[in-house]
């Protein structure tokens, strides 16, 4: 019986794999590119999952920043867009935008804290550490809250929001955390005062950084005391460290859990066919091989399927996040 | 340490401004993809040896093509200064770098930041992976910390710096013996660690460790707080090699705290000097003897910067997509676990935390691999460049006496081409060096040949007195362009008066030094006594109360005594320097401006 059903599990690969193989040769052979290969723009954090998905299918690939999509020229050449569901409200490219597919992969948003300054963080956050209590402590002296003269400032890194969906994702967070998870935002909340208070302190001390986990575990709790990011990316590298740097950090989810959710959405001109290629098997597990937590997929090593995902992302809507960026490019210039 | 060692080292120091040290290309480089890598010192072989093991790698493949590493070696200042002009005349400078792998990636910020104010796109787009790391530490002999506090206090700039301030020295931590307190930091135009200790200590001089501006750094107070402690500087110079080999000498001399108190360096430098082989160069053969005291890391409690050894692939119009392609895989290669194991016996930390960091970053070295505790926020490129534009108005002023050998030899042909002599060729050299002289340094001019002067003592004629460069810039000048070759080398002598002259007029503000130029061997029947020589020198520089006046000597041509003149710097605990191709000379006469 295990055999049958291993028999029949390979042939359901291979049908899907000669599927997808079928949507490609269409693409090349006729619709509204004729001639020539589809291209999958990426979003920047996803590059690792559309190399996979090129190696795999052979499609063309694209990566480009947030900001980067927004100025670019060349749309009509991509076919299809994959990235963060909250990016497509994205206001220069949603117009040449079709309908986003449903979320193909998930991934928590993370704080790491270095062990050691997390209990002394916990602390002064009163027991479980918060947005909103990272906020109040950010860029103030260690020692003013309890912690060691030599550890400096409180630092902080995270992606950049204008650049990276990541980061758009991590100041929507916060923003959420800091007006309560029950409270749906709207843009004139950010011209509150002690919102705008809070989220300038906050704000200016961190580092935008793309690499800011990495940088963590490479240069250990000098260079950053708290970092936010996805958990796909800090779970993975936190996994594959090695013991004496992996033992000083530890990953939180601020509760209630938000998630950077992954959609494709077509260009309005595109290849339809590119759907079927990205929402394959391929598709599916070149997101999971990324650390995303996708149904039906076995996640990598140091990605957990605690704690449980949310039903939605828990994030702002896009619109409101286009709100937020503009308030953070204010704090920040 | 074997004595042809220091040669070596300043032949290294010699060729960091501008010299090329090219790495073994693999044999079947010539129809390979070549990447050109400008690398700092302290990773030429680690990076070669890298080089050749990808080149023999499945990775080092480029649409089908084979790809070969070739590393140059430059200073993280100087390859700065030639990407900064475009990288001009590769056959003097080397090959134009597809990878530019200086110390620390705050080098980029200060190229780019030079090139926008040139009105010249940015060659650094992309930040360069990290390939290895070593924070900036303050390290001193072991005691010496002890006194402060060390290992239970938390010692930081604010701690060492004050003590610079102090006149009574070390006297003030019940050790009087130790004498004044003598601090040792690199040239921030040419060095790593001595731009990421100048920006340490403008961050001491403002109280914060992020968002330094150039408002800050133009405060009195904070001008003030550096120039006191500049005050402290025993010299500066190129290398922080230069500092280490003399107090490794000193130590094995039993005066381990005559030469220096502290010395800015990175934390990989202890690692070396700890093991005995202060320059981190082993010759074949060669057995390292571990100093007598040893030296430890103080981590600024203040925080402190990384070196963190980024390969940055230059967006330059040199650099081909192969080109960058074929980097890119290197980059790769070399950040890869397996290889990244060799990083650490190299005393650095892996850049890939899959990599533990171990041994050698250990107590037993004086290190704490848990340390440092904060790092300074590295500032914007445009309070980079003002760091460095502002040390060079507070940085301890020079007292120099030039001493030009103008013996017969100096007449030679040196460079075919041109029918220039050795003595034209110093003479422009001499001349370039003004410039990096500060108005308000002192610069004096004597040259030497037996009989030259018709007064006793007849070996050498002042021509030039001691006195501000903004006087007599022009006298010197106008003097040296008129220097002709006569007749021997009276070497002894000249380096013995031209000492006793700067110590009689010792200005404890200022650093003092003579600068010998000297194409041959001592040809003074009068005075022909090495022995005593040395033996006056030693006399007058060890202990910890000496009066420091320092000879650098630089070594011109093929037939200078180069043996005789580091004997005659060691003796001074100071550096040689070799120009034995005199083309250049150049280059190294400003490797030993660099000192002041």
């Amino acid at each position: 019986m295990r055999r049958f059903l291993a028999l029949l599990g390979a042939l359901a690969m291979v049908g899907g794999a000669i599927l997808v193989r079928g949507a490609i040769d269409d693409a090349s052979g006729g619709g509204s590119n004729d001639g020539k290969k589809m291209t999958l723009l990426c979003a920047a954090e996803l590059e690792t999952v559309c190399d996979e998905l090129h190696d795999t299918t052979g499609i063309r690939i694209a990566t480009a920043p947030m900001d980067g999509v927004a100025s670019n020229a060349e749309l009509a050449d991509y076919d299809g867009w994959l990235t963060f569901e909250r990016n497509t409200a994205n206001s220069a490219v949603a117009p040449l935008l079709g309908a986003a597919s449903p979320v193909l992969g998930r991934s928590p948003l993370v704080l790491a804290v270095g062990k050691e300054r997390g209990a002394v963080l916990e602390q002064q956050c009163g027991g479980e550490i918060t947005w909103r209590c990272v906020g109040d402590a950010a860029g103030s002296s260690w020692a003013s809250i309890g912690g060691e003269v030599a550890w400096g400032n409180v630092k902080l890194g995270h992606a950049d929001p204008s650049t990276s969906g990541e980061g758009l994702a991590i100041i929507g967070q916060a923003a959420q955390q800091f007006f309560g998870p029950t409270k749906n935002l709207s843009r004139d909340d950010f011209e509150q005062d002690n919102f705008f208070a809070w989220f300038t302190q906050l704000e200016r001390a961190v580092e935008s950084d793309d690499a800011a986990f990495e940088h963590l575990l490479t240069f250990g709790a000098a260079r950053y005391d708290v970092v936010a990011t996805i958990e796909a990316l800090a779970g993975p590298q936190l996994a594959a460290a090695a013991r004496d740097r992996r033992d000083r950090v530890r990953l939180l989810y601020p509760d209630p859990v938000a998630t950077a959710d992954v959609v494709f959405v077509p260009f309005i001109d595109g290849n339809d066919s590119l759907f079927d290629v990205v929402v394959s098997d391929d598709g599916r597990a070149a997101l999971a091989h990324a650390g995303f937590r996708v149904d039906g997929e076995d996640p990598i090593a140091g990605v957990p399927t605690a704690p449980p995902l949310p039903d939605s992302s828990n994030l702002p809507d896009g619109g409101v996040l286009e709100a937020l960026l503009q308030t953070w490019r204010e704090v920040t210039r | 340490m074997m004595l042809r060692r220091p040669i070596a080292v300043t032949l290294a120091a010699a060729t960091i401004l501008g010299g090329i040290v090219l790495a073994e290309a693999p044999a079947s480089a010539g129809s390979c993809i070549t990447v050109d890598i400008a690398s700092s010192p302290e990773k030429l072989v680690l990076l070669t040896e890298l080089g050749e093991r990808f080149a023999k790698s499945d990775e080092a493949r480029v649409d089908g093509q084979c790809v070969a590493i070739q590393v140059q070696r430059q200073s993280s200042g100087a390859a700065e200064a030639l990407l900064e002009a475009d990288w001009p005349k590769p056959s003097k400078n080397g090959p134009r770098p597809v990878i530019w792998s200086p110390s620390a990636s705050t080098w980029a910020g200060v190229l780019d930041q030079r090139r926008a104010d040139a009105g010249k796109d940015p060659y650094v787009t992309t930040p360069g992976k990290s390939f290895m790391l070593t924070p900036l530490v303050i390290a001193m002999p072991e005691p010496m910390a002890e006194a402060l506090g060390y290992p239970d206090t938390p010692l930081g700039f604010e701690d060492v710096l004050a003590l610079a301030q102090d006149p009574a020295g070390w006297a003030g931590k019940g050790h009087p013996e130790w004498g004044p307190f003598k601090f040792g930091k690199t040239n921030p135009h040419f060095s790593t660690s001595g731009l990421a200790e100048t920006v340490a200590q403008y961050y001491a001089a403002t109280g914060k460790t992020s968002d330094l501006s150039l408002e800050d750094l133009a405060r009195p107070e904070v001008e003030a707080y550096s120039r006191a402690v500049e005050s402290a500087v025993v010299h500066y110079g190129d290398t922080t090699l230069t500092f280490l080999n003399n107090l490794y000498r000193s130590d094995r001399r039993g005066d381990p705290f005559g030469y220096a108190s502290a010395v800015a360096v990175e934390e990989k430098s202890v690692v070396d000097y700890n093991r005995g082989n202060p320059d981190g160069i082993l010759d074949p053969g060669e057995k390292p003897r571990k100093p007598r005291v040893p030296l430890v890391a103080i981590y600024p409690k203040e925080g402190t910067l990384f070196s963190d050894n980024p390969l940055m692939i230059l967006d330059a119009p040199w650099v081909s997509n192969k080109e960058a392609d074929a980097a890119r895989a290197f980059s790769n290669f070399v950040t890869e676990k397996q290889n990244q194991k060799r990083v650490l016996k190299f005393g650095f930390r892996p850049g890939n935390p899959a990599v533990s960091i171990g041994a050698p970053i250990t107590a037993a070295n004086g290190l704490d691999p848990s340390q440092p505790q904060t790092t300074l926020e590295v500032p914007s490129p445009p309070v980079l460049a003002g760091v460095i534009d502002e040390w060079d108005q507070v940085r301890k002023k020079a007292r120099v006496l030039l001493v030009i050998d103008v013996s017969g030899s100096m007449g030679d042909e040196a460079d075919s081409r041109t029918g220039a002599t050795k003595l034209d060729l110093a003479k422009r050299a001499a001349v370039a060096a003004l410039d990096q002289f500060q108005a308000d340094d002192e610069v004096g001019l004597r040259v030497f040949s037996t009989d030259i002067s018709s007064d006793e003592p007849t070996d050498y004629l002042d021509l030039v007195p001691i006195g501000a460069v903004s006087d007599n810039r022009n006298d010197l000048e106008r003097s040296i362009k008129s220097l002709v070759p006569t007749q021997g080398t009276p070497l002894y002598t000249v380096t013995q008066d031209s000492y006793q002259r700067m110590l009689d007029e010792f200005d404890a503000t200022r650093i003092n030094a003579v600068v010998i130029l000297s194409d041959g061997r001592n040809e003074d029947d009068r005075n022909n006594d090495l022995q005593d020589l040395l033996k006056y020198l030693r006399g007058r520089n060890e202990g910890e109360t000496t009066t420091p006046v320092r000879i650098f000597p630089i070594a011109y041509g093929g037939d200078a005594d180069e043996g005789t003149l580091q004997r005659i710097a060691e003796a001074t605990n100071a550096a040689a320097y070799s120009a034995v191709d005199p083309a250049t000379i150049i280059n190294v006469f400003n490797a030993v401006v660099s000192n002041f």
